[in-house]
């Protein structure tokens, strides 16, 4: 079994050493085509949820809202909150990539959308387009997440993990918590019976 | 150890090619995060109250994430191996944990995508013994996976649907624990959702699970749950989801031949202010039992959360949760004899404070608080506390 996971492990591993020097330059050719095109708001959370490592507290192929929802988490919204199918400004983009490269603290006058764009110019942070924008924002080093107490009921979503290591939950630290009983306190739980033996029934029975 | 290997030598691999890739390009699309923290543990084997005993621990925890994020593909890869060293547990000082997340995210077109995530964690919980009292824990060392894949296609720019399918699996090293606890998890579902409104999106759902253990005691059952969802935002700061339903368990050889209940959660996050996050959530449900050999338990759970930045550069993180557990004495196999029904609390508390001194280092200080309560024969009640002090930097 380990032998086939770790065999599973490598050619994830290697598929992704492939792949990752050849995005570079396929994210420089498509980044002049996005800038034509209108990018919404539900669109923008998704790549920035993916470039951020939030990806991986969230379901596979989240909602707008669940992006949201971690976004908001981490103090990265538009001026006026995030609304899917509202297309992205310049001014929002400014706004929210400035957050996500966690440099909100040196913006004075939060209200003034030219402050956010200047400090990216400062920072050499082109966003003529998202594509360009978000190729410049990292995973945060200090997630802000549901992930151990969440309480969802889907079978698809649940986790089902026991023990430590520790997980963060909502920038805390804890730990699943799950007691293996030992063959000692199943003892206790339990009275074990033998199955009764069978009843022979013979033709002159009544 | 053979798989941390694998992991260890494919990891140095993969990272000597990316920063050849990424010195080329001048671009960044790996982290890696050490951390380092010194904690005092005051109940080192989850023992009840008066027979507890504390220790210093040390844990160094490296965290390498690396994203490939392409015009129609994400590929991203997560690796967190952590070493726990324990000043005073005389029957094992150490622990190597590993956790290995991957992701793949797919668009075939506008209308259609495909996401695979695979989470896998290796991690070492050794025997543990009092002098007084005996093993107290069996060596609970353990590999468990999860495997999600999920295809959507959207009818409708308002309109989703989503087929998703779930592998777990869980693996015991000690036969004694994996006879009684390993399992395999197998999860279909089908979703569709719906844009009702610029605010709310409406759901519907199904759930087929099926779960078979190794077991003598015949612990499998087939789950069917049905239901809907809804999202709401009810301000640019105020967002809600909930999903409710009904679930139907059958047991393969249970007391009873099956049990059903309704199902539902409820999460909102706000914004009460620039610098506070609030999360609040209440969730009812059938669970998988941990507990041999009950086949079922129906569990409630609440948690709160709040992340608040109190300056620029210090933030504090408190969270909260309560799990209650109801066990019932008929949903176990046919051939144990008596069991009593039974109930298990958990309350959970964990806040932690961040200085952040500068872009790359943060110093933090945390608590985590558990109490344990159950009445089943044989489970012991506990209170365990977990002060740390740490040092995380990003490298």
């Amino acid at each position: 079994m380990a032998r086939k996971l770790g065999l599973i492990v490598l050619v994830a591993l290697l598929s992704v050493a492939w792949a990752a020097p050849t995005c570079e330059a396929a994210k420089k050719e498509t980044s002049t085509e996005s800038a034509a095109q209108q990018v919404t708001q539900a669109e923008l959370a998704q790549l920035l949820v993916n470039v951020l490592g939030l990806y991986r507290f969230l379901p596979a192929s989240p909602t707008p809202q669940e992006c949201f929802a971690v976004l908001l988490d981490n103090n990265i919204s538009p001026e006026k909150g995030w609304k899917a199918e509202d297309v992205v400004t310049r001014a929002d983009l400014a706004r929210v990539i400035v957050q996500a490269l966690q440099r909100t603290d040196e913006i004075e006058n939060p209200d003034d959308p030219k402050e956010w764009i200047d400090l990216l110019k400062e920072m050499g942070v082109p966003i003529d387009s998202v594509g360009q924008a978000v190729d410049n924002v990292g995973p945060l080093a200090e997630p802000v997440a549901l992930n151990v107490f969440e309480v969802t009921t889907d079978p698809l979503k649940t986790d089902q993990r026991r023990g430590e290591p520790d997980e963060t939950e909502s920038g805390a630290d804890a730990e699943f918590v799950v007691i293996i009983t030992t063959i000692g306190e199943i003892q206790k739980i339990v009275d074990f019976v033998q199955p009764p033996p069978p009843v022979h029934v013979t033709p002159n029975a009544p | 150890m053979r798989l941390v290997k694998w992991v260890s030598v494919s990891l140095v691999v993969l990272f000597a090619l990316q920063v050849a890739a990424i010195a080329k390009e001048g671009a960044r699309s790996w982290q890696i995060h050490n951390r380092l923290r010194l904690e005092y543990d005051d109940n080192i084997r989850t023992e009840m109250d008066g027979q507890e005993d504390s220790s210093f621990k040390v844990i160094e925890e490296v965290e390498a994430l690396l994203n490939a994020n392409m015009e129609n593909t994400f590929i991203s890869l997560r690796l967190r191996p952590s070493f726990v060293w324990w000043d005073d547990r005389p029957e094992d000082q150490s622990d190597v944990h590993v956790d290995l997340d991957f992701i793949l995210n797919q668009r075939f077109n506008p209308r259609t995508s495909l996401s695979v995530k695979d989470g896998l964690r290796r991690a070492e919980l050794p025997s543990l013994e009092d002098d007084a009292r005996g093993t107290l824990r069996m060596d609970n060392d353990y590999t468990y996976n999860t495997l999600n894949a999920l295809g959507m296609y959207k009818i409708s720019p308002q309109t989703r649907v989503e087929l998703e399918g779930r592998h777990i699996l869980l693996r015991y090293d000690e036969n004694a624990v994996a006879d009684t606890e390993d399992f395999d998890i197998l999860v279909g579902g089908a979703s569709v959702r719906h844009q009702f409104a610029p605010d709310t999106v409406l759901g519907a759902e199904a759930r087929y699970e099926t779960i078979s253990y190794d077991s003598a005691l015949d612990r499998d059952s087939d789950t069917i749950h049905l239901g809907g969802s809804v999202e709401q935002t009810f301000s640019p700061n105020l967002l809600g989801n909930a999903r409710a339903g009904w679930q139907r368990k059958e047991f393969d050889a249970g007391t009873t031949d099956s049990t059903d209940a309704p199902y539902g959660d409820v999460t909102m996050s706000f914004i009460p202010s620039p610098q506070t996050r609030m999360t609040v959530g209440a969730s009812y449900s059938f669970f998988e039992s941990s507990v041999t050999p009950f086949l079922n338990q129906n569990r409630a759970r609440f948690h709160a959360a709040i992340a608040h930045d109190l300056t620029a550069k210090i933030a504090l993180y408190l969270s909260a949760g309560y799990i209650m557990s109801e066990y019932d004495g008929q949903e176990t196999p046919e051939t144990a004899g008596t069991v009593t029904d039974g109930n298990e609390d958990v309350k959970q508390l964990s806040a932690r404070v961040t200085y952040k001194v500068n872009r790359s280092n943060w110093l933090e200080a945390s608590w985590q608080y558990t109490d344990f309560e159950s009445d089943l024969a044989g489970r012991e009640d506990y209170e365990r506390n977990r002060f740390g002090l740490g040092w995380k930097v990003q490298l």
